[in-house]
């Protein structure tokens, strides 16, 4: 049987408070690096530390505990659940962290306001735009204060007025200290990171800063 | 999680598919439904059979030509009928001879016309019975008296009756004083007996009571009567049926390897005797509902299963955000046992209300039994939690990555 590698030799450190974009075209691996990096999924070999703790070895509920507390997803798809309105789609990383209601109302709501729509708290997905059901699943990824921020494909399901919006919410996150990984194929996107690295064949090809040095790791 | 979010989760995902929850609590409904009223009933007529089983006391044991053995085979009672008949004579032998004995009582029945004025009442049971008799069971007088043992000495032409009685032919009258005519002989009446009911379409208040010596002269002396003995208590029940025994082996001539010629039964035997007989329907009549427990079961397990896989994607959602393997499993397990114990509510209800009106129309006693009740509760978490765990479990294993990615 041959095992097949869908990522070998990665060798990535991100300091908090970083904006780092992943790139690469698709099957180049960045999704598989992505749900590493998101604890969705625990390397079949080497290790992961976030926040200095070693995460390879950890079972699915310290997983789900580290999703929970120290990730905010955000997807391409946006996720949100669709029968929820945008209040109650934000809360839910709160509900499974046990938090009562009244102080969550309360979380949902600043991270509401911080991207603006916390007058549509009460509505559900199918009655917001695209761009602002991405702002929610942003609101939903803050709310509960996470290490890190990841976001697959933030923008590729939005229009490029409405991405450019999302990627000048995301630098204004970062600006407040929010470490951020945005995983895309579209260079434009990547363009708003600090540092890109370049993924091809399961392997780092290249990172470049936004100084403009580029860095060849071969 | 806080367990206000769960239920709150689950009622929200069920309100959400209003018919299919209708559809599924309705199953759960129809089966407790069911299971109740047939245990209400079973409970309700064993209960009745062994009080008026146990009336009779525990210590006090019949003696008939008749035994239990002869009444499960045609040919054991044509054997037993071939016996002879006890007569009065042999009551008032064991009275005199029996020691332990400390009541004696005899019983002769016919069936006869009543009639009152130009009101008529055809073979209606007559009780010839000895004086005694009020004291040996848990017999109630409503009105009156039972006659004495004075008027029974003397063939005396009084009768005690029951309530069906009354109603058929005295409605609205006094019946003490009345006079009752049973076959062409007239009585006056002395007593009313309280009323008992019916069961299983008998009146058990359809019955003349009258001294047993009248009843023997009136209406023919060679008759089967049956011997009621009351032991001084249970435990010296063994040695007094033994003593009544010998005197009337002595008195029927049975050499000592002879075997018995007519049957002593307790009333321990005459219960096993209705349960040996009831049992095995008592059985079908509550598995057969309990089937429809068992499909409404498979409804909620399939239910479940379009439900989780309906959602497989937001289980990915919710995985993704930090629920854990508990949360998911928790969420859906508790869908299925809200529908459940709803559904067992309902129909523990309904089960109560169904057995009341099914007694009230075929003649069945009823009770509200706690058992029905915790068995109703019981099975109907225990469809939930069984029929629900499966689906559960898978919704719970579902990978996030996979399941995010389900259209």
């Amino acid at each position: 049987m041959q095992e097949l590698h869908a990522l070998k030799g990665v060798n990535l450190q991100i300091e908090k408070a970083e904006y780092v974009a992943i790139m690469g075209p698709s099957g180049s691996g960045k999704s598989t690096l992505m749900n590493l990096i998101g604890c969705l999924d625990s390397p079949t070999r080497g290790e992961y530390y976030l926040n200095g703790e070693s995460v390879s070895d950890m079972n699915d509920n310290e997983l789900a505990k580290i999703r929970n507390k120290e990730i905010g997803f955000v997807f391409q798809t946006f996720n949100l659940l669709p029968r929820a309105n945008s209040l109650h789609n934000v809360e839910l990383p709160l509900i499974y962290s046990g938090i009562d209601t009244g102080t969550r109302r309360e979380m949902a709501s600043t991270a509401l306001e911080q991207v603006e729509l916390l007058e549509w708290a009460g509505h559900k997905p199918n009655e917001l735009s695209g761009g602002q059901r991405q702002r929610v699943a942003v609101a939903r990824a803050l709310v509960n204060n996470p290490s890190l921020i990841l976001a697959d494909e933030p923008t590729g399901n939005l229009d490029t007025k409405t991405g450019l919006d999302i990627m000048k919410l995301f630098r204004r996150l970062n600006d407040r200290g929010n470490t951020l990984i945005v995983v895309t194929h579209d260079p434009e996107i990547a363009q708003f990171a600090d540092r890109i690295i370049h993924i091809r064949d399961g392997e780092i090809e290249k990172e470049e800063r936004r100084s403009g040095q580029v860095q060849d790791v071969h | 999680m806080r367990f206000g979010d769960l239920l709150r989760l689950s009622f929200e995902a069920l309100r959400a598919h209003k018919l299919r929850t209708f559809l599924t609590v309705l199953g759960i409904v129809i089966g407790v439904t069911s299971v109740i009223a047939i245990i209400s009933i079973v409970v309700g007529m064993n209960e009745k059979i062994t009080s008026l089983i146990n009336s009779m006391g525990t210590s006090t044991f019949t003696i008939s030509k008749y035994g239990i053995e002869d009444y499960k085979s045609q040919e054991a009672y044509r054997e037993a009928r071939k016996r002879k008949n006890f007569k009065f004579r042999d009551a008032l032998a064991i009275e005199r001879d029996c020691e332990l004995c400390e009541e004696v009582g005899a019983e002769a029945v016919t069936f006869r016309q009543l009639k009152y004025g130009s009101d008529k009442m055809n073979n209606v049971a007559i009780a010839g019975i000895t004086s005694n008799f009020i004291n040996m069971t848990e017999f109630e007088v409503a009105e009156g008296r039972v006659h004495s043992e004075f008027e029974q000495d003397r063939y005396a032409q009084v009768a005690l009756i029951g309530d069906k009685i009354r109603r058929e032919l005295y409605e609205g009258l006094d019946v003490v004083g009345r006079e009752l005519k049973i076959g062409i002989h007239k009585y006056e009446i002395i007593g009313l007996a309280k009323p008992r009911g019916s069961m299983l379409g008998e009146d058990l208040d359809e019955f003349v009571l009258i001294p047993i010596t009248t009843l023997l002269k009136n209406y023919g002396s060679n008759r089967e009567i049956e011997i009621f003995i009351k032991a001084p208590s249970e435990e010296a029940l063994a040695e007094t049926i033994d003593q009544a025994r010998v005197i009337l082996r002595s008195r029927r001539h049975l050499d000592f390897q002879e075997e018995d010629d007519f049957a002593v039964t307790t009333a321990e035997e005459w219960l096993e005797f209705y349960g040996s007989v009831t049992g095995t329907i008592q059985v079908v009549a509550v598995a057969i509902p309990l089937i429809a427990l068992v499909v409404a079961g498979i409804v909620v397990m399939n239910i479940m299963m379009v439900s989780v896989t309906e959602r497989t994607r937001e289980i990915g959602i919710r995985k993704s955000l930090g629920a854990r393997k508990r949360h998911i499993m928790l969420q859906f397990l508790s869908e299925a046992l809200m529908m459940s114990v709803f559904g067992g509510a309902i129909g523990i209800g309904l089960g109560i209300l169904l057995a009341k009106a099914l007694a009230g129309a075929g003649d069945l006693p009823f009770v509200i039994s706690k058992l029905a009740i915790l068995g109703g509760i019981f099975i109907s978490t225990g469809v939930g939690v069984v029929f629900g765990l499966y689906p559960a479990m898978k919704g719970a294993r579902l990978d996030p990555v996979d399941a995010m990615r389900f259209e």
